[in-house]
């Protein structure tokens, strides 16, 4: 059984079809991507996830429970984000946080663990109310992962955030991901930031999914794949060589410039195999890579792309 | 976590900043109550020295009534608030919905009530325990009754997620509600000589407001109307627990 399962979820807010027909599943341990324009569902979805909202019809497990009937043990096991979160304003930050902790029925040590984690230490005495939209964004992702939850959902993470925060942010969640190995399911209409993050994604618009799956099976599906770019001798005579090779989808040459198309999932096979041709062709390496979110992106959705210049390193600042 | 222990924890959050100020409108409504009916039971005394004094706490009730009912309307107020707001915060913790169901009806209704009802009797039994002894259970178990599901009303108007909704329909069931049906009751009196039929309900829904103005003339038996408003406050009560379980969505 699949962490998240959504089978025909349907929610309508009076004449307003949030969700029309949404199917979808994640698997353990996954970093997925639910991407879509601003009104596509993003936020409904996972309301419902964490039964906040009912559906109308369909079906959603969260850990084989359902969220809308057995809503407080999903939650005891899943830890969420929203994208706009309202605290009491009153409380110190780790009043706040012992709070949540004791309502999980954890010990109070584990205030100081995700305190330490997402770096809230130096505002633990602060009243949430006078904290800045940084350090509530990093409040309620130590609020999401108190007591190591199984499934992390993150709904619009960076949403308001100025640059320098959005990269603490997205670095914070890279550490959480690489660190507690949870299933994660983080919304975003800003499509570059969840590129270093996402293994799987969902691409939802209209309150319908387009499609889902790996980003490799997304990237076989529509056509998208990896790719080497290519300088050497005699580049007929390599082109012939490399196109008979069971991965290579395509290659294109260009003067002394050749263009190699590889299955997705297959570039460092094609790496090694070029690379045994270097001394023969003295073939030069000029770039490879893969198909990105965004491409694929544009070519499920399609329309405008979003976040289009958005890029932001992850993992390279502090 | 017990449930229990759930709510609690819930509450001294989400009222923590408030617990000062009601303990203090608490104290003050039951000071002044208490006087009320310390006068009317010191009155007695004197009149009548020797004799058990039979102290009428009916007009400490009602102001006893009006004070709690701002409590409570302030408090429904506080859920409006917090349905629009942090409940996305709180119910996105593992609670329950019937249990935060449970710590509203709690801190809007059971509290103000039980403090309504014993704050007019607190200085009398500090002056003289045997005060208590007179004091007539009916009145006190009507009001009980009446505002146990006028309070819940209000609580459920504060599902609109509006304060202003809450303070409207408050003041006007708390404040305005005794003077209009004295006003309707006075008027169908002075034209029919009785109310008339529909009207009678009146004394069914509001036993211990019509009890208070009207004496024995509401010509309805004060157990009839304690199972009419007692079953209606039971039925708004467990009807409110049922909704936020099935119904109570957060967006």
């Amino acid at each position: 059984m699949d962490a998240i399962e959504v089978e025909g979820l349907k929610k309508r807010f009076g004449i307003v079809e949030a969700l029309r027909e949404v199917s979808f599943r994640v698997e353990h341990g996954s970093a997925t991507g639910l991407l879509g324009p601003n009104g596509a569902g993003k936020t409904t979805t996972m309301k419902i996830l964490v039964g906040l909202l009912k559906p109308t019809g369909g079906r959603a497990t969260v850990l084989g429970m359902d969220p809308w009937r057995e809503g407080h043990k999903v939650r005891q096991r899943v830890g969420v984000l929203h994208e706009k979160p309202s605290y009491p304003k009153g409380v110190s930050v780790r009043r706040l946080l012992e709070y949540a902790v004791r309502i999980r029925g954890l010990d109070h040590t584990e205030v100081s663990r995700v305190t330490r984690l997402v770096g809230l230490a130096e505002v633990s005495s602060r009243r949430v109310g006078a904290l800045s939209r940084g350090y509530l964004q990093r409040l309620g992702l130590a609020l999401a992962i108190i007591g190591e939850p199984e499934v992390l959902l993150l709904d619009e993470p960076t949403a308001n955030l100025d640059p320098a925060a959005r990269i603490e942010i997205l670095n914070l969640i890279d550490t959480l991901k690489r660190e507690l190995g949870v299933t994660m399911l983080i919304s975003s209409h800003i499509i570059p930031e969840l590129e270093p993050l996402c293994d799987s994604a969902i691409f939802i618009a209209e309150g319908r999914v387009l499609d889902y799956g790996t980003l490799e099976e997304l990237a076989r599906r529509h056509g998208t794949e990896a790719y080497i770019l290519l300088e050497a001798e005699r580049p007929r005579e390599l082109a012939s060589k490399l196109i008979s090779l069971d991965f290579v989808r395509s290659v294109e040459v260009d003067g002394s410039l050749i263009r190699v198309r590889v299955l997705p999932g297959s570039l460092e096979e094609a790496e090694i195999e070029i690379s045994r041709a270097k001394g023969s062709y003295r073939l030069r390496v000029l770039s490879s890579g893969r198909a990105g979110l965004l491409d694929l992106y544009g070519r499920v959705v399609g329309g405008e792309t979003p976040g289009e210049n958005l890029r932001v390193p992850v993992g390279g600042a502090g | 976590m017990r449930p229990l222990a759930r709510i609690s924890e819930y509450l001294s959050v989400a009222l923590g900043r408030y617990s000062y100020g009601m303990a203090l409108a608490a104290l003050a409504a039951a000071a002044v109550s208490g006087v009320m009916s310390l006068s009317d039971a010191v009155g007695q005394m004197v009149k009548t020295p020797g004799a058990t004094p039979r102290p009428a706490i009916e007009a400490g009730l009602m102001f006893s009534h009006l004070a709690f009912g701002m409590v409570s309307m302030s408090m429904a107020g506080l859920l409006a608030g917090e349905l629009a707001s942090e409940a996305l915060f709180h119910l996105s913790l593992p609670v329950r919905r019937e249990e935060y169901a449970l710590a509203w009806l709690l801190t809007a209704v059971w509290v103000p009530l039980v403090l309504e009802i014993v704050s007019p009797a607190v200085p009398l039994a500090i002056l003289d325990p045997r005060l208590i002894t007179g004091i007539a259970v009916g009145p006190m178990v009507l009001r009980a009754a009446e505002d146990s599901l006028m309070f819940s009303t209000i609580l459920w108007s504060a599902l609109l997620k509006r304060k202003g909704v809450v303070t409207a329909y408050g003041l006007t069931a708390v404040l305005f509600l005794p003077a209009i049906v004295g006003l309707v009751l006075a008027i169908t009196g002075v034209i029919w000589g009785a109310p008339p039929a529909a009207l009678r309900l009146i004394f069914y829904i509001l036993p211990a407001t019509t009890g208070t103005m009207m004496g024995g003339l509401a010509q309805v038996s004060d157990g009839a109307a304690l199972i009419v408003c007692g079953s209606l406050a039971i039925v708004s009560q467990l009807g409110l627990v049922f909704w936020f379980r099935n119904r109570l969505e957060v967006s």
